[in-house]
């Protein structure tokens, strides 16, 4: 239940990041998602869909899922 | 052109950044603090008001409550005579887990220098508090007896993170099904965390809580005078605090 916030803290990472890459548009956010990490994976995707905004506003998530604690960004794709 | 850049961050990397701030601060100015974490109705601030009685002000507490709404916790804390502010999350989105900003404000709100051990009481809830780091040294996970025996089995990530377990309410254990045989079993699986079989209704068990906050606190402090003399100067300590 609290995925809303992990998305604000994702958002912010991919604002950030995509800043000093140089990126104008994202168009998919590689992330990292540990079945320990107490983070539900579906519930990260649409709370994301619904906060993403700015340079972020088109992204899309591509989930990897692990069996450790992880919650990683991993990669950026944009222009 | 569509590139693919590598940035691999911690999603949770500002707080992270945060909660180490936080814990400087704790250090420098000799506090120990523990973020406490369970179910609501387990009985945490049950565990603090029998603490308070047994332990302050021979080691001074001082407790921060998160909720998401009401000051009943801080009142009642504050009714043993130790220093309480209160976390009301509905001001801060209705948040089900503190987060190191709010620790990092509600320090503000207390007299640091007449504290000691700093106990965290984190909003009920077994699966999101886990994810955060508050700037805690050590975090224990409050289960309780009506909560079933098979509660490490199905949170194991939120246990095996526990630097202490405390079950609470032993004295209902006649009356259930709960075998802490099966409980035991369950934890061993994930930690080797000292366990703590307690009722804050009647007292027992208490007397091995209590000691190891004042073995927790006596060591910190150790170490922390220790770091001080190998750096040369009273610079925030570096905690080895495992942020994941």
């Amino acid at each position: 239940m609290h995925e809303v916030a992990i998305a604000q803290a994702l958002l912010t990472e991919v604002t950030a990041a995509a800043s000093r890459h140089g990126l104008k548009n994202v168009s998919a956010v590689g992330i990292c998602v540990g079945h320990n990490s107490g983070v539900a994976a579906e519930a990260l995707m649409q709370a994301f869909e619904i906060l993403r905004e700015g340079c972020a506003g088109g992204a899309v998530l591509d989930l990897r899922t692990t069996e450790g604690a992880d919650l990683r960004m991993e990669w950026l794709e944009g222009e | 052109m569509t590139v693919r850049v590598e940035v691999v961050e911690r999603i949770l990397r500002a707080n992270d950044a945060l909660a180490a701030e936080v814990r400087g601060l704790l250090d420098q100015a000799g506090i120990t603090a523990i973020n406490l974490i369970g179910s609501p109705g387990s009985g945490k601030t049950s565990l603090l008001e029998r603490t308070a009685a047994l332990l302050h002000p021979r080691i001074r507490l001082g407790v921060i409550e998160g909720d998401i709404a009401t000051t009943r916790d801080a009142e009642r804390v504050a009714r043993c005579g130790i220093p309480a502010v209160q976390i009301e999350t509905r001001l801060v989105g209705n948040a089900c887990h503190l987060d190191a900003s709010m620790v990092q404000a509600a320090l503000g709100r207390l007299p640091l220098a007449d504290v000691q051990v700093l106990f965290i009481e984190n909003v009920g809830n077994l699966v999101c508090p886990a994810a955060y780091d508050v700037g805690e040294h050590l975090r224990v996970v409050v289960a309780s007896v009506p909560e079933g025996d098979d509660k490490v089995y199905k949170y194991p990530s939120t246990f095996a993170w526990a630097d202490a377990v405390v079950l609470n309410k032993v004295d209902l254990v006649p009356v259930t099904e709960f075998s802490l045989e099966t409980f035991t079993a369950g934890l061993r699986e994930v930690t080797a965390a000292p366990l703590f079989a307690i009722s804050a209704r009647t007292g027992e068990g208490l007397a091995g809580w209590i000691a190891w906050i004042e073995a927790q606190q006596a060591g910190h402090v150790r170490d922390a005078a220790r770091s001080v003399t190998a750096t040369g100067h009273d610079s925030a300590v570096v905690s080895d605090k495992e942020t994941g």
